[in-house]
């Protein structure tokens, strides 16, 4: 049998390939949590109990993936260590900068912030380094813990990442993994430093099943992205979509994919991409318009060949009624 | 002159419908509500108090506007009526109704569902009783609401709407934070048009009183995270604060979509700026019941003069200063 491509819990959910599908071998496992806060609690628990012997850091953004991490090693309160690998770009920082801090106050904890301050030739050679085509926050944050691990070699990274759907279909609703175009390259699953919190064990899937089965709300949309519970379960505050190397843009509060919770799409990123692309190599690398306009355009067919459509794999499924409130 | 709006002793009036409103009497009150849930019962207990000899009706739909009125209400157990006019073309419902029926299962209310189903030539009388396509102000919802709410108070005249439609922003110019109106000139003039015609028969929920406005400043005041937005509509923290489901955008007179979920801007939730989805009802009128294509419509409908498109009012109740602009660039 080969290797598990993720690390999960006694392989409950298994990659064979880097490009394979999950196939999931145990499910469910646990009893259900019967809210959010108690299955992230679980979660981190299992996590915790499982890595105890290695420095668990948990990489920290200002977004409401790895918030949800850092809340639940926080209400567990567990000794891990909260780490934030701060980019900022001749000195101007990150926007995500203020969600952390008011997190930190609010659930007590310390965040040691790593700053790696680029200046335009250091940005530009790490840029020429990595070959860069898309994706840079993955670049940042391969470099950052890499770094990390230099100093730390026994570190265990807790990523937030989440990938879950709700779906309907008719009268059927599923709860089914959602392997975005991105994944195999965005994602952090082939570095075994780092495990995805989401995937773990499966607690938060199953919680996810239970609430998706109670509430025909959450069934009535035929997509829901479950990570979103957080505003309203947690009451994590609602805040502009958040990219990497947000220095590049002057305005952060426009336009409205950056005001935007689009609770069955996650757009946004693919439209913050283009404009960081642009100035980049008009920024950095002093490309005239003419040529950024081309170099995109190359790019764009690039990641055709490179990326497939998304692909679904089906934790659970269960039939609903909400459907006679269809057209 | 006379107030528009229906607010508790004139602390907020607006006495001409193409003006800016009117602070009479406003100041942030140490023992006021700190929490949302707070606020919104008290506004719901006020409104209780100084109207408990009539019928109070809390006009239901399946937004979050209206939806945190009837939390007040119900939360405070006040002895109110819910009603939901339930609003149908040809027999294809409004997808709200949904929404409706889980708040009132959740919150254990009573709903009273008065449904009309209309035909095109209802639709066609009403938009022209209504001059909605001359009159710069009339929305779809205004020409059938008032008509809705007329007739339910000729048969019931004792009773009294509360309404809800939630116009305030929490905004940022670099280190000053202030919260007031900052709406599109449509919704402003809805909100106004309704309470001038009936000013005697509705109430504002969210502006009756100053207390919910009072915890707006409050919680902007105390949280870092509200004060960094540019911009941000209050009437959002219902998701955060009181665990409102997050929603499709829902527009009046749904019928015209086969699909509810899509495309994008409605399952977007966009807590800087409400995009009504209001001015695309004229669109739809002129291609459903007038049977003009959509190139004839877009044409008649670009010789409209309208309110929405680039007018904003805005109008700010209070002002402070914040350090959260040494996160900007």
């Amino acid at each position: 049998m080969s290797d598990n491509f993720f690390i999960t819990k006694d392989d409950w959910l298994f990659l064979p390939s880097a490009n394979g599908t999950p196939v999931v071998n145990n499910y469910p496992v646990h009893g259900y949590s019967t809210s959010l806060s108690d299955a992230l609690i679980a979660q981190a628990k299992c996590i915790y109990n499982d890595f105890k012997d290695r420095r668990i850091v948990i990489s920290l953004s200002g977004g409401i993936d790895s918030h949800q991490v850092a809340y639940a090693f926080a209400k567990a309160n567990l000794p891990v260590k909260y780490v934030h690998f701060s980019f900022t770009f001749e000195n101007r920082p990150e926007k995500e900068r203020i969600f952390i801090d008011e997190f930190a106050k609010k659930f007590n904890i310390d965040v040691d912030i790593i700053d790696y301050n680029f200046s335009k030739q250091s940005f530009k050679d790490f840029l020429v380094q990595i070959k860069y085509l898309s994706n840079i926050g993955y670049h940042l944050l391969k470099k950052s813990h890499s770094d990390y691990l230099k100093i730390y070699p026994d570190a265990m990274f807790v990523q937030g990442n989440q990938w879950f759907d709700f779906l309907r279909n008719g009268n059927v609703c599923y709860g089914s993994l959602n392997l975005d175009p991105y994944y195999p390259q965005s994602s952090h699953i082939f570095d075994p430093s780092s495990l995805t919190f989401q995937l773990y064990s499966t607690h938060l899937f199953e919680y996810f099943e239970y609430l998706h089965r109670k509430d025909k709300i959450l069934q009535f949309h035929e997509k829901f992205q479950p990570k979103n519970l957080a505003y309203t379960e947690l009451g994590f505050h609602l805040r502009e979509k958040l990219g990497n190397c947000d220095w590049q843009t002057d305005n952060f509060h426009t336009p409205h994919v950056r005001t935007s919770i689009d609770f069955a799409y996650e757009m946004s990123l693919r439209a913050l991409e283009k404009d960081r692309r642009y100035w980049f190599l008009t920024e950095i690398f002093n490309y005239s318009n003419e040529q950024t306009d081309y170099l995109i355009k190359k790019f764009r067919t690039k990641e055709k060949l490179t990326y497939g459509g998304i692909s679904y794999v089906n934790v659970y499924s269960f039939e609903t009624e909400v459907d006679r409130y269809d057209l | 002159m006379d107030n528009i709006w229906n607010t508790k002793n004139d602390w907020l009036a607006l006495y001409d419908i193409d003006d800016l409103p009117v602070v009479n009497n406003y100041s942030l009150n140490d023992d006021g509500s700190k929490s949302l849930s707070d606020a919104l019962t008290t506004q719901a207990r006020i409104i209780y108090e100084d109207f408990k000899d009539r019928d109070i009706v809390i006009s239901m739909s399946g937004g979050i506007d209206s939806q945190q009125a009837a939390y007040g209400f119900a939360n405070a157990n006040l002895p109110v009526k819910y009603v939901y006019f339930k609003t149908s073309f040809n027999s294809r419902p409004e997808k709200e109704q949904f929404y409706v029926e889980e708040f009132a299962r959740k919150y254990n209310i009573p709903v009273n569902i008065i449904e009309r189903n209309y035909t095109s030539e209802d639709v066609k009388d009403l938009v022209k009783k209504g001059n909605y396509f001359k009159d710069k102000i009339a929305t779809a919802p205004l020409i059938l609401f008032n008509s809705l709410y007329q007739e339910y108070i000729s048969q019931n005249p004792n009773s009294i709407f509360v309404t809800s439609t939630m116009m305030f922003t929490f905004s940022r110019d670099k280190n000053l934070c202030s919260g007031g109106i900052l709406t599109d000139r449509g919704t402003f003039n809805e909100v106004s048009k309704r309470t001038s015609n009936l000013k005697l028969k509705i109430i504002p929920f969210n502006f009756y009183s100053s207390h919910l406005w009072e915890y707006y400043e409050y919680v902007h005041r105390q949280e870092l995270v509200l004060q960094f937005h540019k911009r941000f509509q209050a009437k959002n923290l219902a998701y955060t604060e009181l665990g409102f489901p997050l929603r499709e955008k829902l527009g009046a007179f749904d019928w015209f979509t086969d699909s509810f979920h899509e495309p994008e801007t409605k399952t977007r939730i966009d807590f800087a700026n409400d995009r009504s989805m209001l001015s695309s009802n004229k669109m739809n009128f002129l291609m459903h019941f007038w049977g003009h294509s959509h190139t004839q419509a877009l044409k008649l409908y670009n010789t409209m003069s309208s309110h929405y498109t680039n007018d904003f009012v805005r109008f700010n109740l209070y002002s402070f200063e914040t350090d959260v602009d040494k996160y900007d660039l």
